[in-house]
């Protein structure tokens, strides 16, 4: 149970962190009123809080299981990232690119399930 | 009449940018863990008890060369992966940074003689297939 929730937390922030650093790279269309700057620093400070959780809750899931289970079940974030960058940002995925995606993950799981 | 500026002057084609800047953050990535490894196996940490044995250890990172270049390493990795972020979209930057698990066990295998087997070959190949993959369907979006 312990495993399922650090594990869980480490897949959940890494995907937010990483979303929420795009949305501090390129802030996009803003709502009037809002600063550029503003922004920028609240999304920022929010990947890094969210980065900050997912680096914990890696190392907590290190201590309670193997380094060949953990980093396969991080290779979900691939498909996390990618459906979140899709939905919210609107981003274009072709299908070249989910298959790009999908090998890349079976990779990483072959990667780690070979060590 | 008007004359272009000089090649020298003009601004880099987005494209050649968000290259430079994702080849900059997988390449430091992978030699800031490489670095921190190397660092880790060579320190000898005290059991910590006490704030001082903790400052004690902060010390010994401070004071390993190999620590304190993984660090530095990892700041300009942070660095050019935001950059890449501004460039580039999110579906690219992340597939496009696992070419470090490949590069990593490259440098693994030259630097640290660590052995790579048959299967993690096929996975290094995988990985770059799906690499390729990503980033052909970028060209259009850069």
């Amino acid at each position: 149970m312990a495993f399922a929730i650090a594990m869980t937390l480490t897949i959940v922030c890494s995907v937010l962190g990483d979303f929420f650093m795009k949305q501090a790279a390129s802030p996009g269309p803003l709502k009037p009123g809002e600063s550029v700057r503003v922004v920028q620093r609240l999304r920022f400070a929010a990947g890094i809080g969210m980065l900050t959780v997912h680096f914990i809750a890696f190392l907590f899931a290190l201590k309670l299981a193997a380094v060949s289970v953990v980093i396969p079940l991080m290779a979900c974030t691939y498909v996390g990232t990618t459906l979140l960058a899709k939905m919210v940002l609107r981003e274009q995925v072709t299908p070249m690119r989910w298959a790009g995606i999908t090998t890349i993950m079976l990779g990483v799981v072959l990667l780690f399930r070979s060590t | 009449m008007t004359t272009s500026p000089p090649a020298f002057r003009r601004p880099l084609s987005r494209r050649i940018r968000f290259a430079f800047f994702m080849a900059v953050a997988i390449v430091t990535s992978c030699c800031a863990d490489i670095s921190l490894k190397h660092g880790l196996v060579t320190l000898v940490f005290p059991p910590i008890h006490t704030f001082s044995d903790a400052i004690r250890c902060v010390g010994l990172v401070l004071g390993s060369m190999w620590m304190v270049a993984g660090i530095v390493l990892i700041v300009t990795d942070f660095t050019a992966f935001f950059k890449a972020l501004e460039l580039g979209s999110l579906t690219v930057v992340i597939p496009l940074r696992s070419t470090t698990y490949v590069l990593t066990s490259l440098l693994a295998h030259v630097v640290l003689g660590e052995p790579i087997p048959l299967t993690r070959w096929l996975a290094l190949a995988l990985i770059l297939a799906g690499v390729f993959m990503v980033g052909r369907s970028a060209m259009e979006s850069l």
